[in-house]
């Protein structure tokens, strides 16, 4: 259990962090730019100007995005004695080096490009593991699943199961540390994450005409609603799901998310609300004075607003239209 | 212009006959021709029809690739594709349409494997209409190509029968012509200057 | 000179009356501080208005010192002649203190913790710093009260 009172430093960090978050405004103007210098100048005025500018080229914006994660982490990091809650949002970047390190394995190329620099296991000792070298400084669990995910690739030649098993284990992990930090908060946001994630996985399969064996295998362990609910709705149709699902927490957007992803067959709309839902959550952080709410909160607000930034920019780039845009715009957070 | 050949009865036979043998080989490759054209304005059509169907999926393809794209960092999307899970093989194959040898391509694709080599927690559902999308796409392209290739082949077939005609129409035949007129002419004339020899001689004979 | 009990009851009053209040405040303005520091890394401008709030959950210990003074001057240990009081008159002075020592405790922290929100506000609004002060000092009310309740009780009792 962690106290409150360890957030208070960090707290006070966040508070005056939140006024540089992007506002609706500054989106919004991003979002009427005539063109890439127009979106440049706009953002020159954030706290993303040292990051662009660095930038070679626009097309590399990714990097910008990636380096300014990686301040803020480093930022909450140096403002926390605990840094279990931080782990929560870095597990996922070891786990994708971790997926691929070993299809570089299996492809017998190097691409380090596809590696993040966000993960807190250094890559060379991932590297050392593919290359099964035994003394590793990998986590255990990490070790055991890369190991797992290596054996069933063998078998199955099916790329996939990769990504389903190192899934599966950053899941697993994810739950283990939320249940040793042992906050409701962080609790209850995990189990909303998996269980939208769930949902939005099975329509997912179903669409793909998938089989209940596939599908016992992708979805995430640690929801709220367990697994065998789906099992079973995953035979219906989905307005059955959606009906299933009217009394829980997800009703609006499971209902307003998926008639639309079956009436128009495209799944933005609900991962757009999933988005929000999941950000309205966190938001609590941002009336909470101080405590973990406020640290977890901000952080997510922080991956919300990269994401943001991600479909302005690839839409901005690819000229696509302002609408398109806008329906995949997530909510800002303050 | 005229064949230049010994203007002898022999000859004259001879050339009629090629004549008659230039006469029917330009019928049959008239026809061939006529034939040809035919068949290529079909496949010009059917090929439009193609091109623009393949093009305007093609476009929906990349849209809906650049929006899953839009909700993923880059090296997710690279990751999730980095090993491809279906694999395609062609075979190519030559068919024979007016004497031209077309390809046929035909695509084997193992039909049990799983098209999407990614999963599910870190991908945009976006992604799979994308995946799938471009996957239907791939035997429409290569057919695509199979008639593009089979139109530039008959259009080189029409041009070439085409310069076979015009050569066999304009030069040929009327060499032919010519030359056959020419030798007739010459023997008439032969028969001619015989003719008067011989009544030259038959006067001759008669004074003496 | 023969220690009574009472003696013994009404020193230990006295010291309730400041340690408790005390701990209170130095846990609370530790509190603010902590926040207040945060505030200040990424802004250095903000610390004279974060300095107001955390000075607040400070008054506690203050009252807490007062209470044990007027103890020690109603029992004469500042004069140097202690009163030989009674058992019961120790537990008079005794309870007298606890209003002050308890609630001077636990206000100084609830204190803090509005204290800290008014951090927050004054890392994103600096202009409404009144604003959290005052709902920062509305907590002050219930020191103040618990205060004036020990000081009156302290003078009403007859110890000679």
């Amino acid at each position: 259990m962690v106290r409150e009172q360890e957030f208070l430093y960090a707290s006070g960090r966040i508070r005056a962090l939140e006024t540089k978050l992007l506002s609706r405004t500054i989106v919004e103007r991003i979002l009427e730019a005539q063109d890439m210098d127009a979106v440049m100048r706009v953002l020159s005025e954030t706290d993303y100007a040292p990051d662009f500018e660095e930038l070679e080229s626009i097309y590399d914006f990714e990097k910008a995005l990636e380096n300014s994660m990686k301040r803020t982490l480093g930022v909450i990091k140096e403002s926390l004695k605990d840094q279990r809650v931080v782990r929560f949002f870095t597990l996922k970047y070891d786990y994708h080096n971790l997926k691929v390190v070993l299809k570089s394995r299996i492809l017998g190329v190097e691409v380090p490009e596809n590696l993040t620099t966000l993960g807190e296991v250094p890559v060379e000792e991932l590297l050392k593991l593919s290359k099964g070298e035994k003394d590793v400084a990998v986590p255990k669990l990490m070790r055991l699943a890369f190991e797992r995910a290596a054996e069933v690739y063998e078998e199955t030649l099916d790329p996939q199961q990769v990504d389903l098993i190192l899934d599966r284990a950053l899941y697993e992990e994810l739950n283990l540390l939320v249940q040793d930090i042992g906050h409701d908060f962080l609790k209850s946001y995990l189990a909303a994450l998996v269980d939208l994630t769930n949902i939005k996985t099975m329509v997912r399969l179903k669409y793909m005409e998938s089989d209940l064996r596939t599908l016992k295998k992708s979805l995430l362990p640690g929801g709220s609603i367990d697994l065998e609910f789906f099992e079973k709705m995953f035979q219906e149709p989905v307005p059955v799901l959606i009906e299933a699902l009217a009394a829980s927490n997800y009703s609006k957007v499971v209902k307003d998310g998926l008639e639309n992803w079956v009436s128009s067959g495209s799944p933005a709309v609900y991962e757009k609300l999933v988005d929000d839902f999941l950000l309205g959550m966190l938001r609590k952080g941002l009336y909470k004075p101080f405590g973990l709410e406020t640290v977890v909160g901000y952080l997510g607000a922080r991956e919300n607003e990269l994401k943001i930034l991600r479909v302005l920019m690839v839409g901005k780039i690819n000229g696509i239209s302002e609408d398109m845009i806008r329906e995949r715009l997530r909510d800002v957070y303050a | 212009m005229v064949i230049r050949v010994n203007p002898t009865r022999m000859e004259l036979l001879s050339l009629k006959k090629r004549l008659v043998t230039a006469k029917r080989g330009h019928k049959l490759l008239k026809d061939k021709q006529d034939e040809l054209v035919k068949k290529f304005l079909d496949m010009v059509k059917q090929n439009r029809a193609l091109r623009e169907e393949v093009e305007r999926e093609l476009i929906d393809a990349f849209r809906s690739f650049t929006m899953a794209r839009s909700q993923m960092p880059a090296n997710v999307v690279e990751e999730s594709l980095m090993i491809p899970s279906a694999k395609v093989s062609i075979n190519v194959k030559k068919e024979n349409i007016m004497s031209v040898n077309v390809p046929r391509i035909e695509i084997s694709q193992e039909e049990s494997k799983n098209l999407y080599p990614y999963g599910f927690a870190n991908t945009s559902a976006e992604m799979d209409s994308a995946i799938r999308t471009l996957s239907t796409m791939l035997p429409k392209m290569l057919k695509l190509a199979e008639i593009e290739k089979a139109c530039q082949l008959m259009a080189d077939e029409i041009e070439r029968t085409r310069r076979r005609v015009n050569a066999l129409e304009y030069v040929l035949i009327p060499q032919l012509e010519n030359t056959i007129k020419y030798i007739t002419m010459k023997l008439d004339e032969n028969e001619r200057s015989s003719r008067t020899r011989l009544m030259k001689i038959k006067e001759m004979v008669m004074q003496g | 000179m023969e220690v009574t009990l009472g003696q013994v009851l009404a020193l230990l009053g006295a010291a309730m009356a400041v340690f408790l209040p005390g701990i209170g405040s130095a846990k609370g303005v530790g509190m603010v501080g902590e926040a207040a520091a945060g505030v200040v890394t990424e802004d250095p401008s903000k610390f004279s208005q974060t300095l107001i709030l955390q000075a607040l959950p400070g008054t506690q210990g203050i009252y807490g010192l007062l209470t044990g003074f007027v103890v020690m001057q109603r029992i004469g240990i500042l004069g140097g002649n202690l009163l030989p009081l009674t058992t019961y008159q120790g537990l008079l002075v005794f309870a007298a203190c606890l209003p002050i020592a308890i609630v001077g405790l636990l206000s100084a922290i609830a204190q803090a913790r509005a204290a800290a929100a008014g951090v927050g506000i004054v890392a994103k609004r600096p202009e409404e710093l009144a604003k959290g002060i005052t709902y920062a000092a509305m907590v002050e009310t219930y020191a103040v009260l618990a205060l004036l309740a020990s000081i009156l009780m302290l003078f009403g009792l007859k110890l000679a």
